[in-house]
Formats: C-alpha cells, sequence, structure tokens
C-alpha cells in the first residue's frame, strides 16, 4: 500500500489572533447583513412593483412592515453569531 | 437638513444599532450572572479598581462575559466608522448643501491662535475615529448620523427629552443672555432656542468642526446664535455679561481640575444675580455598585478618560466653593443624570 506523506499538525493561528479572528468575524457578518438588507429591499421592491433599478433600491425607504422584516433577520443573524461565541463548553 | 442615506450605508449603522443592542443585553446578563456567583451590589469592593478586577475575575472562564467584551470593543471602534462611511455615499451629493448652511445669522467667531489643551487633542472621545475634528464635516457625522441614528438607539429612554428635563429646573425663565458651555452640535442650544425663546444663544466649544455643525443647525432654524471655538475654563467674554451659563454633559469630558476653572469662570461671567444650570452624567454616589461599574465599564473601553474622576465629584460643592448661593443639586429620572444650579449673589463681581 502506497504511504501518503503528510507534514505534522501545525497550528495556524497565535492565540494573540484571536481578538483578531473574533472582529473578523464580525466584519463579516456585518458584510452579510448589509446584503441580507438589499435582499430584502429588492424582495420588498419586486413584490411592489415588479421589477427594480440601482436607483430603487438606494432611494428605497423601509416602511413599517419592512422595517420589521429586517429587524427581525438582523436580530437573527446577531444572535446566531454571538450565542455560539458565548456558549459555555458544555452547553 | 433633510438627507438620505444609501442601502448600504443604512445597514451598516442598522447592524452597529443592533450589535450594540445586544451588547447591551449580554451585559445585563452577565450582572445576573455575577449575581448567581454571589456577586452584587451588596458585597462589590467599594474601589472601582479594585471592583473591575473582581468581577473580571468571576468572570475569567465565563464564555458570555468573552463574548460580550468582544462585541464592546467593536461597537466601540466601529460605530463611529460605520457613521463615516455611510455618509461618504452620499458625501458628494450632500455636501455642497451642508456646507451652504455655514451662511445665515448664527455666527462662528473661531481665533487662528486657538491652541486646544492636551487633555483634549490627546483624546479621542467616545473612541471617534480622528477625534472631533477628524473630518471637515464631522459636525454633521456625528450631530445627524452618529447621534441620532445610533446613540439616541442605543441608550433607554429618549436622550433628548433629558436636556428638556434639565432646562426645566433652570431657577428662572426670564433669561436675557444665556452662554452654552460645550455647545458642539448643538442638540442642547436647539432645547435652550425652543425653552428660552427670548433670550441670546450664545455657545463655546474646542472643536470646529463640531460647531460649524450648531451654526448650521441655528441658520436652519433663522436663530442668531453666537458661537466661539474657545474653552469653558477660559472663556472669551467681559465680566457680568450673562444671566445664565448652562452646560450639558460636558464635565465628564475634563479633568477634575478643569470643573473647578468652569465654576470660576462662570461667576466671573455671570451678571450678579445670574444663574449656573449645569448637568452630567450620573454621580457614583446615586448609583449602586454594580450600576457604577456598569457606567464605569462603559466609560473605561468607551473613551471617557475623564468619566470616573468627574462622576465621583460633588459639583454642588464645586459650585459653592466658588461663592455660588442657593446650590442645590437635582438627580433627573430614570437617567439619573446630575444637575447642579446656584446663583451668582446680588453682590457678587
Amino acid at each position: 500500500m502506497k504511504m501518503i506523506s503528510t507534514p505534522p499538525h501545525r497550528q495556524m493561528l497565535r492565540a494573540d489572533q484571536v481578538d483578531n479572528l473574533g472582529e473578523a468575524l464580525l466584519a463579516l457578518t456585518r458584510e452579510v447583513w448589509t446584503l441580507t438588507d438589499r435582499l430584502t429591499v429588492i424582495e420588498a421592491l419586486l413584490e411592489a412593483k415588479g421589477a427594480v433599478t440601482r436607483a430603487d433600491i438606494e432611494r428605497f425607504q423601509p416602511d413599517a412592515e419592512v422595517q420589521a422584516l429586517l429587524a427581525e433577520r438582523r436580530e437573527r443573524l446577531i444572535r446566531a453569531v454571538v450565542d455560539n461565541l458565548a456558549r459555555s463548553p458544555e452547553a | 437638513m433633510e438627507f438620505q442615506l444609501r442601502q448600504r450605508g443604512r445597514a451598516l449603522i442598522d447592524f452597529e444599532v443592533a450589535a450594540r443592542q445586544r451588547a447591551n443585553q449580554l451585559h445585563r446578563e452577565i450582572e445576573q450572572d455575577l449575581a448567581a456567583r454571589g456577586l452584587g451590589a451588596a458585597n462589590l469592593p467599594d474601589d472601582m479598581d479594585e471592583r473591575h478586577a473582581a468581577i473580571e475575575a468571576a468572570l475569567a472562564e465565563s464564555n458570555l462575559y468573552g463574548a460580550r467584551v468582544l462585541l464592546g470593543e467593536w461597537c466601540a471602534k466601529q460605530h463611529g466608522l460605520a457613521c463615516h462611511e455611510a455618509f461618504n455615499e452620499v458625501r458628494e451629493e450632500y455636501a455642497p448643501r451642508i456646507e451652504a448652511l455655514n451662511a445665515g445669522p448664527t455666527t462662528l467667531t473661531a481665533p487662528e491662535d486657538f491652541e486646544p489643551p492636551a487633555y483634549y487633542s490627546r483624546v479621542w472621545f467616545h473612541r471617534t475615529h480622528g477625534g472631533w475634528d477628524g473630518d471637515p464635516l464631522m459636525g454633521f457625522i456625528h450631530g445627524e448620523l452618529v447621534h441620532k441614528k445610533y446613540v439616541a438607539k442605543v441608550f433607554p429612554g429618549d436622550v433628548y427629552a433629558v436636556r428638556k428635563q434639565v432646562t426645566d429646573l433652570a431657577p428662572r425663565r426670564d433669561y436675557r443672555k444665556i452662554l452654552e458651555i460645550g455647545a458642539s452640535s448643538g442638540h442642547y442650544t436647539k432645547v435652550l432656542a425652543e425653552e428660552f425663546p427670548q433670550a441670546e444663544i450664545w455657545g463655546i466649544d474646542p472643536s470646529k468642526a463640531m460647531l460649524q455643525q450648531c451654526q448650521r443647525l441655528g441658520n436652519e432654524l433663522g436663530a442668531s446664535w453666537k458661537l466661539f471655538v474657545g474653552l469653558g475654563e477660559k472663556l472669551p467674554f467681559e465680566d457680568n455679561s450673562f444671566d445664565l451659563v448652562t452646560s450639558y454633559a460636558v464635565h465628564h469630558e475634563i479633568p477634575t481640575r478643569t470643573v473647578d476653572q468652569f465654576f470660576k469662570e462662570a461667576m466671573r461671567v455671570l451678571k450678579p444675580g445670574g444663574d449656573i444650570l449645569m448637568a452630567d452624567v450620573a454621580r457614583t454616589r446615586d448609583l449602586d455598585k454594580m450600576q457604577a461599574w456598569s457606567f464605569d465599564y462603559a466609560a473605561k473601553w468607551g473613551g471617557e478618560p475623564y468619566w470616573r474622576a468627574t462622576a465621583a465629584m460633588d459639583f454642588t460643592e464645586g459650585a459653592a466653593e466658588n461663592g455660588f448661593v442657593d446650590v442645590q443639586g437635582h438627580v433627573a429620572q430614570p437617567s439619573k443624570y446630575f444637575c447642579v444650579t446656584g446663583r451668582k449673589p446680588e453682590g457678587g463681581r
């Protein structure tokens, strides 16, 4: 049987990079949020008008219904990230 | 001025608000966690540094606390940057209209030789990247985006209503000439103008960029405010020239030695019989030890280097020691903002 040589396990991040990792995760979460928001806006515009332009998206001001939907999605995203960071190992 | 952010900018700020609200929730959960560990207002150390150390030791293994620290740091660093980025998306569109509002009946005097003291120039208050003068339009960015779209949503209650509460404590209503120390972007200035419509409003602040926003606000309102770049501890005004000297949330941004100078200068520029009305953040003595730790925690990590020392002061003593009479302290509810009122004696000079 042919043996495949693999190097030993290598620790990739240093302990002092953990904080950077946390901030990188939040930066990524924020980018996911801006796209989720944009998608929600596009959905609302499509439902109302059947077609959208970039200018429509930029000008769009969420009404109460869309604001509530955005708040729910935003809360869910932040909870998904933060609750996983906050949970204890046994949870 | 009416303005509208683009989709991404609006979403960035919405995210920062939600992140800060989640950090606030985590903080409350941590207080419950500490209570479950037997640490609370009744048995925390008196010394604030020791209190921080005791709480950090108790939470050393807490992932909940780690998440709260991460989210808190993120919000402290990012809220201003996010607002800046949101504004930059529309800067080209709105900058000409914003700058056009510099012209009007409200004047701004900025001495070319003004040198801010180190306690001001070496601090980025609220961890605002670049400080209050970090962008020529920082006044607009802070006043209209950071304050109205972030601060107003992450602090409990109506932050603007507290300003009105403070003016309700003014000993009189018939002031003719009012000086506001620390006018900044004009949120309190506007309330003063509404509450004392007959009064001439003067304001002073070390930040030209912030005062320019105050000027724009005054011009939008058609007001003739007189604004000056300068310091509360070195007022460029004549003796006996104002009926009321007032400030809102300024004392915790200055060292304790400067607080005393504020009172001295207020005494000098007030007319005999004139009043002081100075409000600032909650005093440590009006909070229980856990509340005081929470406030101090937010200040320590939120770009407030002078908070702890000034929150421990008794401004009523400072006012009385500098010759004010009928000095009274008031605690606003539910914010617990502290307000001191006092009068320059009729025979005062």
